[in-house]
């Protein structure tokens, strides 16, 4: 699921759809995944490099500078072949306090002004040549500077700090209109408001699309949803009602009708109050109609970017350009004498003997194998020209996951494996068969691995349909 | 009798000034009535976001 070609495919189709009011914002952490990546011309700068094509290809607007955005120095992204690459921070600074990318810009949709600003968040490391700075430091000069611009101006800040932090940013700094989020532990987060500010984000990984559709009124605040409201409130007293009839009729019935008596009382208080309730909202929901629009209205959607989505075909062209970059980086394989201790470690083949030996003494568990998608993992990888990719490679493969450590990218002995480790054989599951294949009586194999076991590939991130009680099922092998 | 030719001429003349002036008169008009409808029918701002794509670019397989 997601996908830089879906994204551009469906952000064009609405501009197809005539919606040429557009800002297409990023809230940051765009290119990395962790804090440090390998030195020289790897993978994940190829990959940046192609994402930052991408998005100026689709005309983004303005992306926020996240932390893991500097995991390759702040050189990378100024040197990057993607000249006015539109990064935005408002608190990032190199040793001297001189800002590192532009501040804040602004823009004039339908007669508003918008300002855009960004947020860097904290990290554990961060290159030595550049400082984050706190948001309460910069924050009251910014909205200050800003003050140049229109009153009805309408802003908005693209963070990558902690959702608690920006809720205390709404608390503190209500000039603020809208603020887009990255926090790494929130999923799709609905809009939600704090005094008069606007929250929403998407899921992580380039999953969904989030769109937000603003009808700017005549005043910078956001319209409370009235109608809405009152729908609740009417669903409330028809189920208010129905237990009041219910109620009513089982008194009669009853012999001691004073046992019910109390409970229709409250009942019928709640119904006044409510009413009372109804009828006033109902008057103001008509005013507003009446005065026309005043405040700022939404709309929000998450579009799932689904498997079965079509792509843009210029994206594809780019990635596909991507695939190549990476085949060529990693086309000589390192000899398997030259691997460093380390990553040995990391990929712990030593253990594993592949599925040609399993084979000898398991025919029939092989056979029901050669059949499951576990075998033609690494064949799917080929099909997509992906099998030199080092992102992909760690769960298309066999791996001791019962003693690896989590991959690195740095690991380039993934690409010298024998043929009998390409697939997510025997061992994968079963764990590492060396010693089971030499002495099967004095060592035996786990029969059933543990639902920890298939997490290290069937994350949440990769896998969303994970069931382990209905998956272990489908994989399990023949009984001997 | 009385010569109306003069008037009539002077009217002749007047009369596509003063039809230039109604057709401007209207046309400001009807541009003002239009300018508040398109402020007021403005279609919305349509903003796409997205956070945290982390180097994702597409699904591996």
């Amino acid at each position: 699921m997601g996908g830089l070609s879906k994204k551009s495919f469906q952000i064009h189709s609405l501009i197809e759809q005539g919606k040429n009011n557009q800002l297409r914002l990023d809230a940051g952490n765009l290119l990395f995944k962790r804090p440090v990546i390998a030195k020289g011309p790897g993978q994940e700068k190829l990959t940046a490099a192609t994402i930052m094509q991408a998005y100026k290809k689709l005309h983004y607007d303005a992306v926020g500078v996240g932390p893991f955005d500097l995991s390759a120095g702040v050189q990378f992204l100024q040197n990057v072949p993607v000249k006015g690459f539109p990064w935005i921070s408002a608190n990032v600074f190199d040793k001297e306090g001189k800002p590192l990318f532009r501040r804040w810009k602004n823009r004039t949709i339908n007669g508003v002004n918008i300002a855009i600003t960004a947020l860097t968040g904290a990290a554990n490391t961060i290159p030595q040549d550049i400082q984050i700075s706190s948001w309460d430091l910069v924050l009251p000069g910014l909205l200050e500077e800003m003050k140049s611009l229109p009153d009805n101006s309408f802003i908005i800040l693209l963070s990558t700090l902690p959702a608690e932090e920006n809720r205390l940013i709404a608390e503190k700094h209500p000039r603020i209109n809208l603020i887009l989020e990255a926090d790494l532990h929130q999923r799709n987060s609905i809009p939600k408001q704090v005094n008069r500010t606007l929250f929403t984000q998407t899921e992580k990984q380039g999953k969904y699309q989030g769109i937000l559709e603003i009808l700017f009124g005549d005043e910078r605040m956001w319209r409370q949803d009235g109608k809405k409201k009152l729908a609740e409130l009417q669903n409330k007293l028809g189920s208010l009602n129905w237990q009041l009839r219910r109620l009513e009729k089982s008194a009669v019935a009853a012999d001691k009708k004073e046992q019910y008596s109390n409970s229709i009382k409250r009942l019928q208080n709640e119904k006044l109050t409510l009413t009372k309730t109804i009828d006033s909202l109902t008057r103001e929901v008509a005013d507003e109609q009446a005065a026309g629009t005043k405040e700022d209205q939404y709309e929000f959607r998450f579009i799932a970017l689904q498997k079965n989505m079509p792509n843009d075909p210029a994206i594809e062209v780019l990635l596909k350009k991507l695939n190549q970059q990476i085949r060529q980086l990693h086309k000589r394989p390192i000899a398997p004498g030259q691997h460093s201790q380390a990553t040995k470690q990391q990929l712990s083949t030593a253990n594993l003997v592949g599925y040609a030996v399993c084979r000898e003494c398991h025919t029939a568990q092989f056979k029901f194998w050669q059949q499951s998608a576990h075998a033609k993992a690494y064949t799917t990888l080929v099909n997509k020209e992906k099998n030199f990719n080092l992102e992909c490679l760690p769960c298309h493969i066999t791996e001791d996951l019962y003693n690896s450590t989590p991959k690195t990218t740095d690991n380039r002995a993934m690409l010298s494996l024998p043929v009998t480790l390409l697939s997510v054989g025997c061992e994968s599951c079963h764990g590492p068969g060396k010693r089971h294949s030499a002495n099967p009586e004095q060592f035996q194999m786990t029969a059933r691995p543990q639902e920890e076991i298939c997490l290290r590939c069937h994350t949440e991130d990769h896998d969303d349909n994970f069931i382990y009680d209905t998956k272990i099922l489908k994989i399990s092998c023949t009984k001997e | 009798m009385a010569d109306y030719s003069a008037k009539e001429k002077k009217m002749t003349k007047l009369f596509p000034l003063n039809m230039l002036l109604f057709i401007a008169t209207t046309l400001f008009a009807l541009s003002s009535i239009s300018t508040t409808l398109h402020a007021t029918d403005a279609p919305p701002l349509t903003i796409f976001f997205s956070n945290n794509v982390q180097g994702e670019t597409e699904a591996c397989g």
